[in-house]
């Protein structure tokens, strides 16, 4: 199906076309500023505890993608994968009123014709709805940015259904985390994904994240890989969010993000608005 | 959706079913997964046919992308917003319960979880003229209790007698009952095609812990399981149907820490899209019957804000001068 569309037009003209696919870099600069080459083909994972701003994020990036380059946008399209319910589109619409300088129903419907959503149910069917997106992938150069959330949607359900063996239990998500890793590599998407922190800290953890010069541990971002081995080695970036407590109302989060390979950590603090994220 | 059979989808006939599976090809994914080529080749059917087949499953069982502008179009005339019928506590969900969105009310014992459910109940079932579906899993409805909110609000009879009517009040105490009530309830409404005294606009379940927190604790996967299961239903019935749902949850303590917080762990966290917590108020000046109410999650407000509501008042105006002498 879609290696005859590749065998239809050479080689070069498939990279030209891919070629002028958004990296990372454009798409959030001050996140991943300190990207030495442009990074084209990348899965990063939104890891956090409910309540810390990984959806918002979401909808930041989704809106920095969709708006028009005449308001400091990408003018490119967006495909959002929702597995629990979880988008909300008003929210999304007022994040595009507030950044827009002249908001009219025409300009947000023209934005929003970028975005594309698909609601999945199950992960076999989110396994096969990635096979069908691929046809998408390749006849939209314009499509940039994949957003799945979240991945560990079905972690439960998928375990209890897969029986005694940890293997089968595990096997649709190891498909699907193998398969996204084809899809972004051989269409230079960008791929973020967003997992819950849905386990319990082990037993003798720190509370929060430390300051900025201690290298945090795992147990203090509160990590437990918990997702099969296959996303694990996946993922280039891993950002962990968390929400400061200090005050009652405050809304002041921060988010750490760890480059897999290089083990670089950085720490950002941002807060959320009407207009969505603003980085401090 | 899984294993194929003859006559899935147009195209795969028995022959075609034997043959792959004799070759370890057993479900849909198995077939989209493979090479097709190689199939072809090694159970002589043709990679034409293998192809179109493919697509045909496909096009069936994977979910279809949408417009984001389609979708707003959609969103912006099936979603509403349901007052309360407590004005500080709409003011703290930015004007009331919204359609399509499940809000948890997470307190303690006492703390006045059901009577928020029955007087959301009683405004929305006389106030909007809306109907009410209230699944009840530890016995605390009174359909008194509903009366007398009613009462206060219009000493008219009949009205008294319409809005108890739209008001539907299901029992279900265990998990099973309550999945097959929610199933039951899509059954009724798809046949449906508009009833006289309104639409089903507000699902209720009182409470969400009752059911679900035997399942859990140990190492048993199948309660968590279960109650993702609860949690999916609830979320697309609150999606397909355009209802707001209401759930209500305990407190227990963290293990760790020893502070109160909403009961049933960490993945249940991320199945509401609002929670708010009801507290006692303690210290002087404060009735028995106020209550702390404050806002732990929005999606588009931020966290931390508290409102007052009194207990005593709730189902009148609350300016109404001559009941604020009379509560006790």
């Amino acid at each position: 199906m879609c290696s005859d569309f590749q065998r239809a037009e050479s080689g070069t003209e498939l990279l030209a076309r891919l070629e002028g696919r958004s990296s990372l870099k454009d798409i959030e600069p001050y996140l991943f500023a300190d990207e030495d080459s442009p990074v084209h083909g990348a899965i990063l994972e939104f890891h956090g505890p409910e309540g810390t701003g990984k959806t918002e994020m979401l909808y930041h990036l989704t809106a920095r993608c969709i708006l028009p380059k005449s308001e400091g946008g990408l003018e490119v399209e967006v495909l959002f994968i929702d597995t629990d319910y979880h988008f909300d589109m008003l929210r999304l619409v007022t994040v595009l009123e507030h950044r827009l300088s002249q908001s009219s129903e025409e300009v947000i419907k023209h934005c929003l014709g970028r975005l594309s959503l698909v609601y999945c149910s199950s992960s076999t069917q989110l396994l096969l709805t990635l096979y069908s997106l691929e046809t998408m992938f390749c006849s939209r150069p314009s499509l940039c940015l994949l957003i799945l959330d979240s991945l560990s949607a079905f972690y439960w359900i998928d375990r209890v259904n897969g029986g005694e063996s940890v293997n089968l239990q595990e096997s649709v998500l190891k498909k699907c985390s193998q398969l996204l890793e084809k899809l972004v590599n051989e269409y230079r998407l960008v791929l973020f994904a967003t997992t819950q922190s849905i386990m319990q800290r082990t037993a003798n953890s720190a509370e929060g994240p430390s300051c900025a010069s201690n290298r945090p541990s795992d147990a203090e971002l509160d990590y437990r890989p918990y997702l099969c081995k296959a996303w694990q080695q996946a993922v280039k970036h891993r950002i962990f969010f968390f929400k400061h407590d200090d005050s009652n109302t405050s809304n002041q989060f921060s988010l750490v993000s760890r480059h897999l390979k290089s083990n670089n950590l950085r720490k950002h603090f941002f807060i959320i608005r009407e207009s969505g994220v603003e980085f401090c | 959706m899984g294993v194929l059979r003859a006559g899935l989808c147009p195209g795969l006939t028995q022959d075609m079913v034997q043959l792959l599976r004799s070759r370890g090809i057993k479900t849909v994914v198995d077939l989209v997964s493979a090479d097709l080529e190689e199939v072809a080749q090694k159970c002589g059917l043709s990679y034409k046919a293998l192809v179109a087949l493919r697509r045909v499953l496909l096009a069936q069982f994977s979910a279809f992308p949408f417009n984001g502008a389609d979708l707003y179009e959609e969103l912006k005339t099936s979603t509403a917003i349901l007052s309360t019928g407590i004005g500080s506590l709409d003011k703290l969900l930015d004007a009331g319960l919204y359609t399509g969105e499940v809000t948890e009310i997470v307190g303690g014992p006492g703390s006045g979880k059901t009577q928020v459910c029955l007087c959301v109940s009683a405004h929305v079932a006389h106030g909007l003229q809306q109907n009410v579906l209230y699944i009840d899993s530890n016995g605390g409805f009174t359909a008194s209790r509903i009366l007398q909110l009613l009462q206060a609000r219009t000493p008219d009879e009949e009205e008294q007698a319409g809005a108890l009517q739209r008001i539907q009040v299901v029992r279900a105490f265990d998990i099973f009952q309550m999945l097959d009530m929610i199933q039951d309830l899509r059954g009724t409404v798809a046949q449906q095609v508009s009833s006289s005294s309104g639409t089903l606009k507000v699902v209720i379940v009182d409470s969400v812990t009752a059911v679900v927190s035997p399942l859990l604790g140990g190492q048993q996967r199948e309660g968590l399981a279960l109650m993702m299961q609860l949690a999916r239903e609830l979320k697309t019935l609150a999606r397909d149907l355009g209802v707001a749902v209401v759930v209500t949850n305990h407190m227990t303590r963290d293990r760790d820490t020893g502070k109160l917080k909403p009961a049933l762990g960490r993945s249940w966290s991320f199945v509401p899209s609002t929670r708010f917590l009801l507290d006692v108020t303690k210290g002087t000046g404060a009735s028995d019957s106020q209550r702390m109410v404050c806002l732990m999650k929005s999606p588009r407000l931020p966290t931390g804000f508290q409102e007052m509501v009194d207990l005593g008042t709730w189902g009148t105006s609350e300016q109404s001068p001559q009941l604020q002498g009379d509560h006790t």
